[in-house]
């Protein structure tokens, strides 16, 4: 506040001085016009005072003289003695008067005039109280009075003209050095006034350009800033002022004195609006330290949907600077930035993206590394070629009944083939690409009235699995490169059956794990020398299915198997071994709940596949044999490894595609073994 | 009037941790007068110690970090709250400093952040 005072009368320093001045001449004017008026009045009075000397004197003489007449006479006297005592009683007092006020008037030679005048008229005043008060004076008196007041009235009448005129001249001189003082005073205020006048509009003009350079340079610096600046109130009414960026940064026209939080209200979520009222409120509130609120700023990144532009969501990024009222710790307004930043937004998406897909091609790494890359780069051959025919077909495929349900079926069986096999490797993110085209698939094959274009998303997602297969096959090149080539072929051919066991050992439990349930791997593994083709599929592309089956729908929970009697831990053991005439077999048992016919016969007809009659009439076997059919599933609930109805089907497909047969032998609530018949004859 | 800070916090591991950072030498003399583990216990401490200082973790056991500033800016009207917590609800923490805490600081924070934000708490 001291400072504020400083600077206001260092500023306004000179002004306030000739305005001080133009007080104390106005004053001074009038001091010395009232003193010079009392004295003026004062002259006045004294000249009225000398005049009535002057007429006195004259009175005086002409009543003597009358007395003298009248005595000659012998008229009545009494008249002339009144007036003989009256006019000297009036003479003395005027006189008494004048000489008074003559010492304070200070005029030269009025004392001396009054003085003279005093000496002639004493003895003329004497002779007349000799006079005026018997009733017959003495004639001698009369005469000598007549005879005094003779010789002394031309002088006395003499003497109080030249009073008169004395005083008449001060009085002049008086009047004259007033007008001049007033004239001059006149003239100074004059100046002074125009000096105020010319002061001020300088000081203005001043001020005003600075106001002026001041307005330009913030005008300056709101059109170039590259950010969109205006100012809100405690109420939350929007300023006057603001960047002309600010209409490319806001979507919507923000006018002042509109309500901020209502024009924000449709472009941003109701959870960001709420948050954003909130804030702003505490960053007016005196008790919260604003320094430490912003990381809470909801709108630091807040995504823009202006539905009525019809343009892509933007995020823009708003900061609240507070703006304290002057001399005080209170927040007057908030300073608001509003930058976009959508292309920051994108970058630091793609960034993450950059990042989440370096870490899958660091996992993908990681599980080819588990695995013989030979068998990783067979399974992304098969798989490829696989999905390369489904392109095929889907370009060649002509609308007919049924055609495209029985497609949408073949393509079903390779991709959950794929997701097996890439499940049985751990390369999940294959697998995971896998199942999202199962689901889309599954979804066609409930329907009965498919259309070409329901096989869109279907080509949509072979291209998307096809991508992921190339990863996959990108990396096992690259480990490739690495290694020496003859020791691929032997160590490859030496580690199949090795390799497939470890990696089915691995799915087997983590299919286990996925269900809840307790199981074991056992292996049987006879010496069978360099693997045929067609039986390396068979480990490859059955052995999957087959143990994914057991687990899945053979061995029970824990819990079920308990209360039968069973071990918790359930069994899965698989077997490769010779068969007849130099042929290879595979077989895969587990000590599950067997198939039971009659459960079977209940769910054919539940799931509305049979009706009731058809399924009295089917044998045991022929009931069994269901279970090959495309879409039979027995399990409950849909999931990754179970539930679609796919699998056997698959299975059944390439044991005709390989030349091997599948049998089945099961004994409810005690096990189930399928196996692999291969022969070289075929 | 010295300082006297009370820790809120359900983590043994953070409460311990902040306590001692008071003997940074950035900070002024301030005395830990009580560690709270829930929300009942900090209203409780509150009550006993009357401490100027708080720091307030959200999520707690019994009763949450927003009941307790209620209460406790209650009873101690001067006491100058900071909330320390996790970003994952920014609208909590709006709402809980809406309450009556003074400040924010987000979790995991560093030494540095914690001595800084105490100051500005303090000033």
């Amino acid at each position: 506040m001291d400072s504020n005072h400083r600077s206001f009368f260092g500023k306004y320093s000179i002004l306030l001085a000739a305005i001080a001045a133009f007080f104390i001449l106005t004053v001074s004017i009038f001091s010395v016009n009232y003193v010079l008026s009392l004295q003026l009045a004062n002259d006045g009075a004294r000249i009225k005072d000398s005049g009535a000397i002057r007429g006195l004197t004259q009175q005086h003489a002409k009543a003597i003289l009358s007395l003298s007449h009248e005595i000659a006479a012998g008229d009545m006297i009494q008249t002339s003695q009144a007036q003989i005592s009256e006019s000297a009683l009036a003479l003395e007092e005027a006189l008494s008067r004048s000489l008074s006020q003559a010492k304070t008037a200070n005029v030269a030679g009025e004392l001396e005039l009054l003085a003279k005048f005093e000496k002639f008229w004493r003895p003329l005043a004497e002779i007349g109280k000799t006079i005026d008060t018997r009733p017959e004076p003495d004639r001698g008196d009369i005469q000598a009075a007549l005879t005094k007041s003779n010789a002394n009235n031309v002088r006395l009448m003499q003497l109080a003209d030249d009073l008169t005129q004395l005083i008449e001249g001060a009085a002049a001189a008086r009047a004259r050095d007033l007008t001049r003082i007033q004239t001059g005073a006149i003239a100074i205020a004059l100046v002074n006034f125009l000096f105020i006048v010319f002061y001020t509009l300088r000081s203005l003009r001043r001020s005003d350009r600075v106001a002026e350079i001041a307005r330009g340079e913030t005008e300056q610096i709101m059109a170039t800033v590259r950010e969109g600046l205006f100012l809100i109130d405690p109420k939350g009414i929007v300023g006057s002022q603001r960047s002309s960026f600010l209409e490319k940064a806001f979507p919507r026209p923000l006018p002042a004195g509109a309500d901020f939080l209502e024009v924000l209200a449709p472009l941003v979520s109701p959870e960001a609006l709420k948050s954003a009222g909130e804030y702003i409120g505490l960053l007016f509130n005196r008790r919260v330290k604003v320094a430490l609120l912003i990381s809470l700023n909801p709108l630091q990144q807040v995504e823009i949907r202006d539905a009525d532009s019809g343009k892509a969501p933007a995020y823009l990024s708003f900061d609240f600077h507070p703006v304290y009222a002057a001399g005080t710790d209170g927040v007057a307004a908030l300073l608001v930035s509003a930058v976009d930043i959508s292309q920051q937004v994108a970058l630091a998406h793609e960034l993450e993206m950059a990042e989440e897909r370096s870490q899958t091609e660091m996992g993908l790494l990681s599980s080819v590394l588990k695995n013989n890359p030979a068998t990783v780069a067979a399974f992304a051959s098969n798989a490829e070629a696989g999905l390369g025919e489904i392109n095929n077909e889907l370009r060649l495929i002509k609308s007919g009944p049924g055609s495209y349900n029985m497609l949408v079926n073949r393509i079903f069986r390779t991709v959950h083939s794929v997701k097996g096999e890439a499940a049985a490797l751990s390369l999940d993110t294959v697998a995971r690409q896998a199942h999202r085209f199962e689901e889309v698939l599954s979804a066609l094959r409930q329907r009965l009235d498919l259309h070409g274009e329901d096989l869109i998303a279907v080509a949509t997602n072979t291209g998307e699995l096809l991508e992921e297969l190339s990863k996959v096959r990108r990396i096992v090149d690259r480990i490739g490169a690495l290694e020496i080539g003859t020791q691929e072929n032997e160590a490859a051919a030496a580690d199949d059956i090795h390799h497939t066991l470890q990696r089915v050992q691995r799915l087997t439990l983590a299919v286990a794990a996925d269900l809840g349930k307790k199981v074991r791997v056992e292996t049987a593994i006879s010496p069978v020398g360099t693997l045929p083709d067609s039986f390396r599929r068979l480990l490859n592309e059955g052995l999957p299915q087959l143990v994914r089956n057991a687990v899945a729908h053979g061995i029970e929970s824990s819990s079920e198997r308990v209360q039968s009697g069973k071990h918790a831990e359930g069994s899965v053991r698989i077997e490769v071994r010779h068969g007849d005439a130099g042929g290879l077999e595979l077989v895969v048992t587990d000590d599950g709940r067997g198939i039971d016919a009659a459960a079977l016969r209940r769910n054919l007809v539940s799931s509305g596949r049979y009706q009731d009659h058809e399924v009295a009439a089917m044998a045991d076997r022929e009931v069994i044999s269901t279970i090959f059919q495309p879409g039979f599933s027995t399990a409950e609930n849909v999931g990754e490894h179970a539930g679609r109805g796919v699998g056997l089907d698959v299975l059944l497909a390439l044991a005709r595609e390989t030349g091997a047969r599948l049998k089945l032998v099961s004994t409810p609530s005690s096990f189930t073994r399928f196996i692999l018949q291969w022969s070289p004859a075929t | 009037m010295s300082a006297r800070l009370l820790i809120v916090d359900d983590s043994n591991i953070i409460r311990n941790h902040i306590a001692r950072l008071m003997g940074d030498p950035r900070l002024p003399s301030i005395e830990v007068v009580g560690l709270a583990g829930d929300g009942i216990k900090a209203v409780d401490l509150a009550k006993k110690t009357s401490p100027n200082l708080i720091t307030m973790d959200l999520t707690m056991p019994n009763m949450d970090g927003e009941a307790c500033i209620e209460q406790i800016s209650k009873i101690l009207p001067d006491a100058r709250i900071l909330v320390v917590s996790a970003l994952s609800d920014k609208s909590t923490a709006l709402r809980a400093i809406t309450k009556g805490a003074h400040g924010f600081l987000q979790k995991p924070f560093t030494d540095e952040s914690m001595v800084q934000s105490l100051l500005e708490l303090m000033s």
